[in-house]
């Protein structure tokens, strides 16, 4: 039996190829970072160090690729009259590749082939998208130009700092910022979507229910959370950081005041989103609190950020949109709940660690929160192979709407 | 009792919208933090230093009389001040006549310095509860008539011809024609009158007596203690913020509701 049968089908759509391959990567770092951790075995030589390693891959390689799915696939409902042809999603899918292969040869070969296949493979989705949104009228996506735009800024500073022999964490850290900006951004275009019945064959609720994600909250949520970033990568460490960090977790709660509508709450897609937010708000929160409190290990914080919120985050826009475009109609399935909480799991035994008297577990807890993990994107690959590698349910080419 | 139930029903949504408020309060603290880290601990205290001598303050038997005095004080001028104020407005709002010549008399009180007043209090009154309650009485009473005169002199004329074509009684034409048009102006400017007196009642105390909280103010700056100096203001914007956004806020909403529906 052919594992792929339909190449065709898997390069109709930007979710397809990249949705699966996140998925696979998801685990794949995981798999490695884990026995890396547990002593088992040593990682290829990468710039930077493991750590870096660990985060750049797990943003510029896992993030990144889901996001590029998300973008290929959403600009069909942003502007209409474009979008990516599959010449040029094949183009993204190899420069993501050869991205990851230089980076993880970065030891070997040298920093150069990593910097210009990662940075190239942002410059060209900019140059894919950056005119079609530009002349959507009113120009309402351009945030995800301005925060792919920060991205490619940030991942410049980041070979600049590893060429110069700087240090290139908190250029990472301030990723991870950007990703949370990212990821509000998208879930404000979903959720409005899902949750008002607009997304063409999805009916979430009998009622009309009343959702707007209204821009100011957002925008001070975003605005408090790259100031947080930015002070985070000019001075870290510095005491001004955690009261920023304080307020970035206070804009997130001030957020949750537009999905507080009562029962349409409860709907598992719904809550998936709304806990996305709270992972965030807590994340903030213990991060101001670590830094204003003096306590040096503040990744465990960090960690509700990025397998916590980013995880789930992703998972739900994965499934979700994975469904919707597949033309299979949304459809809550227990495994979805059970991925769900084996990535809230995933998270808990990481922020854990940080605990002062969980130092000691630490190992069994890697262990749980890795294991979780893969759980959680394993039943994803098992579930969508067949609707991501396989012809649309109706028959129809391209991106279903 | 409608009010308060509207006002228990709404809560919870109006606290969790606080968030925003706290959100920019941090970012003020993340400021007062620079400043701390620009100028030093002696000129500019950090936050946090402050807050914990705040705690040891809150924590003494001392401070809480402080506070109960000044808070005390301060609301006893706002309230004969928001009486008088709105008593006095409505009446002058109600004549034309009243309010061309009341409007020089206002004036002249707003252009008057507090300072002044305070100086006056003090030979009239010496160093008493009198002065700074005075003086809180005279700077908050231009804000509260101001605005209860423009709320009675804004008044539809129409409406009120509506309530006497249907022979209203005298008392709903007051509780359901005109008080909830002149609560409307009569609010903000009780606001801007709280605000006003817990600023002045600090400032008279300061000059004037021996208790209060601006009393122990004038204390640790003799001492040079900037962060009881930080300390006392972080607890009297503190009482202020929370009565403001507590109390008043939720109220106000209830009751200028009728503008947006």
């Amino acid at each position: 039996m052919k594992l792929i049968n339909n190449t065709s089908a898997l390069f109709s759509c930007g979710f397809r190829p990249f949705f699966l391959l996140a998925s696979i990567y998801a685990i794949v770092l995981i798999f490695f970072w884990v026995l890396f951790w547990n002593g088992v075995m040593i990682l290829p030589e990468t710039l930077g160090g493991p750590v870096a390693w660990h985060v750049y891959e797990m943003l510029y390689g896992f993030m990144l690729a889901v996001m590029l799915g998300f973008i290929s696939t959403a600009i069909y409902e942003f502007v209409s009259f474009t979008g990516i042809s599959r010449q040029q999603l094949m183009a993204l899918v190899l420069l993501w590749l050869l991205g990851r292969i230089s980076f993880w040869l970065s030891g070997i070969v040298g920093l150069i082939p990593a910097a210009v296949f990662n940075l190239t493979l942002l410059m060209y989705l900019l140059v894919l998208l950056t005119p079609s949104l530009w002349r959507d009228p009113g120009r309402p996506h351009m945030s995800f130009i301005y925060t792919f735009v920060g991205l490619l800024l940030i991942e410049c500073g980041f070979y600049y700092s590893a060429l110069t022999g700087q240090a290139v964490m908190p250029w990472l850290y301030t990723s991870i910022g950007l990703s949370m900006i990212m990821i509000i951004i998208a879930m404000s275009r979903i959720s409005m979507r899902v949750i008002n019945g607009m997304e063409e064959g999805v009916q979430l609720f009998k009622q009309d229910v009343e959702y707007l994600a209204r821009p100011p909250r957002r925008k001070i949520a975003i605005f408090t959370i790259a100031l947080f970033s930015l002070a985070e990568l000019i001075m870290p460490g510095n005491l001004i950081n955690g009261w920023l960090a304080l307020a970035a977790a206070a804009a997130m709660l001030n957020l949750l005041n537009d999905w507080h509508i009562g029962r349409p709450l409860f709907n598992p897609w719904v809550f998936s989103m709304y806990a996305v937010y709270w992972l965030m708000a807590s994340g903030y929160l213990f991060i101001g609190l670590s830094i204003l409190s003096d306590v040096p290990e503040i990744n465990g914080a960090r960690h509700l950020l990025t397998t916590g919120a980013m995880g789930l985050a992703i998972f739900i826009i994965m499934t979700f949109s994975g469904q919707v475009h597949t033309g299979y109609g949304v459809n809550y399935r227990p495994w979805i709940l059970i991925s769900t909480l084996a990535i809230l799991v995933a998270t808990l035994s990481r922020v854990l660690i940080a605990w002062p008297t969980m130092m000691e577990h630490s190992a069994s807890l890697i262990l749980i929160s890795s294991i979780a993990w893969m759980l959680a994107f394993s039943l994803f690959i098992i579930f969508f192979w067949r609707l991501l590698t396989g012809a649309a349910i109706d028959g129809r080419e391209g991106c279903l709407d | 009792m409608n009010l308060l139930r509207l006002w228990l029903r709404d809560l919870p949504a109006y606290l969790w919208s606080g968030w925003g408020a706290i959100s920019s309060l941090f970012l003020l603290l993340a400021l007062w933090q620079w400043g701390n880290q620009v100028y030093g601990d002696l000129v500019f205290p950090a936050p946090l230093d402050a807050f914990i001598v705040l705690k040891k303050l809150l924590l003494t038997e001392q401070a809480r009389t402080e506070l109960l005095t000044t808070g005390w004080r301060a609301f006893a001028g706002f309230i004969i001040s928001i009486i008088i104020g709105s008593v006095l407005g409505i009446t002058a709002g109600l004549s034309v006549t009243a309010s061309i010549m009341s409007r020089p008399i206002v004036t002249v009180l707003v252009g008057m310095p507090p300072i002044a007043w305070i100086v006056l209090a003090l030979l009239w009154f010496g160093a008493t509860d009198m002065t700074p309650i005075f003086t809180v009485t005279v700077a908050c009473f231009p804000i509260v008539f101001v605005g209860a005169l423009q709320g009675a002199r804004t008044l539809d004329g129409s409406l009120k011809d509506m309530a006497r074509a249907f022979k209203l009684p005298p008392y709903m034409i007051f509780l359901d024609v005109y008080l909830p048009h002149i609560i409307s102006y009569l609010f903000p400017a009780w606001i801007s009158a709280l605000g006003m007196s817990w600023k002045i009642v600090v400032m008279a105390e300061l000059l004037a007596t021996s208790d209060g909280v601006g009393a122990a103010l004038a204390v640790s700056r003799s001492h040079l203690d900037t962060s009881a100096t930080m300390a006392w203001i972080v607890a009297v914007v503190g009482l202020l913020l929370i009565i403001e956004y507590l109390l008043l806020e939720p109220v106000k909403r209830q009751i200028e509701r009728w503008r947006n529906e």
